[in-house]
């Protein structure tokens, strides 16, 4: 043991030596090409050191670097790491702002450059190119934002598109394809969802099938509430374009119908699914809580228009 | 350098314009075509002696100018060791940076009024683009080259004073991966060529400085 400790030493030793000499030689070489105004490299060598053997020092001088190098935001960053947010606001003050411009969505989420910031506020941003990447439930945005100036606020429209959720769970065989529905369905009739256990379930098994049943009606009446959100911004959408239900021109008009077409198409799958997911949560709290059944069968029927369900068994 | 500098031409730097006064008895003129259709960009035509024999050339000076979103010459030839001066025309920030394989640097961002330099001293294609301005492009080529000419589209170029003989002739235009090689002979005279490349060049702009793909900007 010992001697495997030594080896490990003897190996790890020169290499952290090494790291300390080549965090020293890149802090030197900083120096050297901060002095002939070679900013962006000097920089650039002022964090490799810094990664390679973090100190206050380097940071600040990397800051200082950063300043010069037209990235106050960078360094205003590292004077809040470095306990001076006076320093670092009146640097944020005077940078480049972005300001979104996104539908609100329940559970929005907007990262600039893969750091999530306020989608309500103005968010100081360093000159040059930024990916602006917008989420929410069922939805995602992307968008990149070329910015040249300083002291500008940079309007940013990022338009959410519906995307494929994760299909719920359905812990129980299916007969055929089910897809959970997506706010991209449109007018795709919601396939049904049927739960029909074959030969009636034992009573061992009543426990699992009150879960799966639970669980896929709280799937539905997100579901539900997914395909209403959807609904009712297809419906503002609408309103915007034609407020009064007078619209500018003909193209509008056509725009207009066929957002209330799929308003309505959303509207009543989400009245489906939230039936159906109703109905589930019912037979799985039955079959979690009420006493023991010799057999059950349960069937639900989801559609655009409507959702059905039954329960039978024998206790 | 002043704001009130001239713009640079298109195309900067041939052999002739290199080598004043040079009297050879030959001249070679002609036209790129990129499969068989007239240029659309620009190009450059290279010739080495297959002697071998051809002396170096002296590293010059150079400006490739950003102003109005375009870099500006769209194409420059120089020898090697040669410095170039990357001054900002517009009223905001530019980026100069390339990823080619001759030679990689980032010269980070500068307002316009500032300046950057650089030496290239490694002969091949430097394709130069900004980080910010996706549409801005821009190449260098560093060439060793004792004849070179750029061309700009279906203008023909011309070469008005070469050795008769062998040449090793190497064609690049924006549209192609890579260049053409061929061997030609010059003899006495004026003498005519029309050289056909490829164009398999991926359009559009190049990466960004981190390698990610970019689309293009609304204007330039």
């Amino acid at each position: 043991m010992k001697i495997k400790l030594l080896v490990i030493t003897a190996v790890l030793a020169p290499a952290a030596l090494a790291a300390a000499e080549t965090a020293d030689a890149a802090l030197q070489r900083g120096h050297d090409l901060y002095k002939v105004g070679r900013i962006h490299e000097a920089c650039e060598a002022y964090a490799a050191s810094d990664r390679l053997a973090a100190s206050a020092a380097t940071e600040r001088e990397l800051a200082s670097c950063y300043e010069q190098d037209a990235r106050p935001v960078a360094a205003a960053r590292l004077y809040k790491h470095l306990g001076d947010p006076a320093k670092a606001t009146k640097l944020e003050a005077n940078a480049p702002k972005l300001r979104f411009a996104i539908n609100p969505t329940p559970g929005l989420v907007v990262k600039v450059d893969g750091l999530e910031v306020p989608a309500t506020e103005d968010v100081p941003v360093d000159v040059g190119p930024h990916e602006v990447v917008a989420t929410a439930p069922g939805f995602a945005g992307h968008t990149s934002v070329p910015v040249d100036r300083d002291r500008i606020v940079v309007d940013v429209i990022v338009r959410m598109q519906p995307v494929a959720e994760t299909a719920a769970p359905n812990p129980s065989p299916s007969p055929s394809p089910t897809p959970t529905p997506t706010p991209n369905a449109g007018p795709t009739p919601v396939a049904a969802t049927a739960m029909t256990p074959e030969p009636a379930p034992a009573a061992s098994h009543r426990k699992t099938y009150g879960i799966a049943a639970a669980a896929v009606g709280a799937a539905a009446i997100v579901t539900s509430a997914v395909m209403y959100g959807l609904a009712e911004h297809k419906f503002n959408d609408e309103h915007a374009l034609c407020p009064s239900s007078r619209c500018a021109n003909d193209g509008d008009l056509a725009t207009a119908n066929s957002l209330l077409s799929d308003a309505r198409t959303y509207r009543n799958i989400g009245i489906g699914t939230s039936i159906g997911g109703g109905l589930l949560l019912i037979a799985g709290g039955y079959l979690l809580f009420a006493p023991h059944a010799e057999t059950t069968h349960v069937s639900v029927q989801v559609g655009r228009d409507g959702a059905g369900m039954a329960y039978t068994g024998s206790f | 350098m002043p704001a009130e500098t001239p713009p640079q031409p298109k195309l900067v730097g041939s052999s002739d314009e290199d080598s004043p006064g040079s009297q050879l008895p030959a001249s070679l003129r002609g036209t790129i075509t990129v499969d068989g259709k007239p240029l659309d960009g620009v190009g450059l035509v290279e010739l080495y002696p297959l002697d071998g024999h051809y002396g170096k050339r002296t590293p010059k000076h150079r400006v490739v100018e950003q102003r109005n979103k375009q870099f500006s010459p769209r194409l420059l030839a120089i020898p090697p060791g040669s410095t170039v001066a990357f001054p900002n025309f517009d009223d905001f920030y530019h980026n100069v940076f390339s990823s080619s394989a001759t030679q990689r640097f980032d010269l980070g961002l500068y307002k316009g009024g500032k300046s950057r330099e650089l030496v290239f001293d490694k002969v091949g294609l430097v394709r130069l683009g900004c980080n910010v301005h996706a549409n801005m492009a821009s190449f260098i080529f560093v060439i060793d080259a004792p004849a070179y000419v750029p061309v700009d589209g279906a203008t023909p170029f011309n070469f008005k004073s070469l050795a008769p003989g062998k040449y090793k002739a190497r064609v690049w235009s924006e549209r192609s991966a890579e260049p053409l090689e061929t061997e030609i002979k010059l003899k006495d005279g004026v003498n005519t060529i029309a050289f056909d490349v490829k164009g398999d060049a991926e359009l559009g702009p190049s990466p960004d400085k981190f390698g990610a793909s970019r689309q293009p900007q609304g204007s330039p």
